[in-house]
This record gives C-alpha cells, structure tokens and sequence, in this order.
C-alpha cells in the first residue's frame, strides 16, 4: 500500500511524461519500475523525499530527458484531437439543422484547436510538475476549458456578422454530419477505452434535440441546457471518484 | 552536498554496471547492495535516470517479472556491451583514482612537514 502523496507522484510524474510526447509503453514501464521501489522503500521506513533526488520536478526532469520524444505517436494522435474537437462543435448546430460553414470558421477553427490544445498540455504539464491540488487544478482546468469555449463560440457565431457562408447543409446534409459525428465519438471511446466519449457528448447534446424535436419554450431548453451541464457534471465527478477507488484497489 | 551529487553522477554509472554484472538485479535491491558497500549517499531515485540511460546504451537489457508487490518487477542483466564497459570504466577509475590519491597525499605530507 503506498502512501497517497507517492500515488499522487506517481500519476503526476504519467502525465508530465506523456504530455511531454513520450511514448505510452516506456511511461508505463518507468512508472511501474518506481511504483514497485516506493512500495519497497515505504515497508522499509523511508518517506518518498529520501527516495526521489533533488525536488519532484527535477526528478521528473532527469527521467524525461533519458527519455526519447515519441514523434510518431503525437502524429497519430493529432488527427484524432482535431476530429474529436470538431465534432463536438458542429454536432449542435448539426443537431438544430443550423449547420452553416463560412471563410473565417474554415480558417479560424484548426488555429484555436491548436490554441486550445497548447493551452491543455500546458496546464496539465505544469499541474504535473509542479503537483498541484486536486482543487487547483479543477479551476484552472474550468478558466482554461471555459476561455476554449469560448474563443469557438465566439468564431462560430461571431464570425457570422462579418461574412456570409459558403456552405448551409442540406438535410440530407445533417444527417450526414451527424453519423460522422457519432462515429467519431464511438471511435474516441475505443481509442481512449473510456466511455465518457460517449456519454459526455449524448448529455451536451440533450438540449440540441429538444430544440429540433419537441415544441418546447426557450425558458425550458435553457433550463434543460443547465439540467444537461449539471448531469456532466455529476457523471464526470463520479467516474473520477470510481477510477481513483479503483486505482487506489490496484496499488 | 551538491558537490558529493555532481561527483556521484560520474561514478553511478561504473557502480551500477558492477552491481548488475553480480547477477540479474532490480532497482531497489541495486541500492540495497550500494548501501553494502557504503554507498548510503546516494539518493534511491537517481539511479533511474542512470539504468535508463544504460538500457539506450545497450549496455544492460531489461525484463517485466511478476513481483509480490502488485505492479510488475523491472529486472537488469549486464551485455557483453556492458562487461567491456564495466572493465574499461575499472581501469581508467583505478588511474583516476591512483592520481587522486597521489596528489592528497603529497597535499596532507606537506602539511604534516
């Protein structure tokens, strides 16, 4: 049993090396190298600052720089972050039959998925080295993800007042749109072997549907829309708490 | 202190690879055999960086064993890469060591005199 600042290390030291793009098998095998020795180590008496070298970050430090950058992977891996980006903005207006596509969204849309995911591995690279608590991290993870939000919202709509679109899908069209954005949401489950990928977008998208199908108010979709939020909410809190019992079990 | 670390780094590695040539071995019992021969300053993580380095080198090769502890055991053994390290790191430490000697006890004569 280890205590919970080595589990905390442990996990911190997993993320800064695979947001540093080093290959997933070597993470996992140096984690679990320092998993068996801290284990050891605490049965013999010893608390994890006489085991790692230097501050945990120079320790995270010395082990990343021995390891090589999986260029390979962050290849593989960047179609699946813009696929998964995209969808999730254009299932809504997708789902509302408002699916319209213009110069500047064309343009400005892979500029702030970019911008977007430098803001992530920056916040989790930095959480990571720098072992940040569970509530800081939570906010800043909410200012960084509410700022991403945003800045899409603000191209999606804003970009609307200043050109016209090119392209306004057909219903045959959304449909289309649809069923890829559902495939590309399947597809990220497996690729991640989580099933928020689907779950966390069939709740988001709650809203959209009632607003197509059902003859509802503008008051009630805006309460649906809160409904919605507060159920992601809710499920993302849940699954942390059963992936950090059952990691907690495993160790 | 940090001198006694910049100095280690130097020497971890020829440690290490005397260490895994005794025999196949895993990181805590290689800083258990250390503390054996006195080597209680050397701080346990930092030979990971250094196995790490050495496994890229080809001068050990690793294998995932089933350990008592729950996650899988990491263990080393010594390449013929690694044997011809190990004897040319010996013999340039035994020069190294032999100057060093000589120059502090010539320092430490003078001073008695």
């Amino acid at each position: 049993m280890l205590t919970t600042r080595s589990i905390n290390f442990i996990d911190n030291l997993r993320i800064y090396l695979l947001t540093s793009g080093k290959n997933e098998n070597e993470v996992k095998e140096v984690t679990e190298e320092l998993r068996d020795h801290l284990i050891e180590s605490e049965k013999h008496g010893k608390s994890i600052d006489e085991i790692i070298e230097g501050t945990p970050e120079d320790c995270m430090d010395s082990i990343k720089l021995e390891m090589k950058t999986d260029y390979t992977s962050i290849v593989k891996n960047m179609p699946i972050y813009f696929l998964g980006v995209m969808a999730y903005f254009i299932m809504g207006p997708a789902i509302r039959e408002e699916f319209e596509l213009n110069m500047f969204q064309v343009i400005g849309f892979p500029i702030i998925s970019a911008i977007g995911l430098l803001i992530y591995i920056f916040l989790l690279q930095k959480s990571s080295k720098n072992q940040y608590s569970s509530k800081k991290f939570f906010l800043l993870g909410m200012i960084a993800g509410a700022s991403v939000t945003a800045l899409f919202i603000l191209l999606l709509l804003g970009s609307n007042f200043f050109v016209e679109p090119f392209y306004k899908a057909s219903p045959i069209g959304t449909s289309v749109i649809i069923v890829i954005c559902i495939a590309i949401f399947i597809s990220l489950a497996f690729w991640s072997k989580t099933f928020s990928a689907i779950w966390v977008p069939a709740l988001l998208f709650i809203p959209d549907y009632f607003y197509r199908f059902l003859n509802v108010k503008e008051e009630t979709i805006v309460m649906i829309s809160m409904a919605s939020f507060v159920l992601i909410f809710i499920f993302m809190m849940l699954s942390l708490l059963i992936s950090h019992r059952l990691s907690k079990a495993k160790i | 202190m940090a001198t006694s670390t910049q100095m280690l780094k130097g020497i971890l590695e020829g440690c290490l690879l005397a260490i895994i040539n005794r025999g196949e071995t895993y990181g805590y019992e290689m800083i258990e055999k250390l503390e054996e021969f006195g080597f209680y300053m050397v701080s346990e993580g930092s030979i990971y960086p250094v196995l790490m380095r050495m496994q890229k080198e080809s001068l050990v090769t690793t294998v995932m064993k089933a350990s008592p502890n729950g996650p899988n055991r990491k263990y080393y053994s010594i390449t013929e890469l690694g044997k011809d390290e190990l004897a040319d790191y010996q013999a340039r430490w035994k020069e190294l060591s032999q100057a060093v000697n000589a120059l502090f006890d010539n320092d430490n004569n003078k001073g008695g005199e």
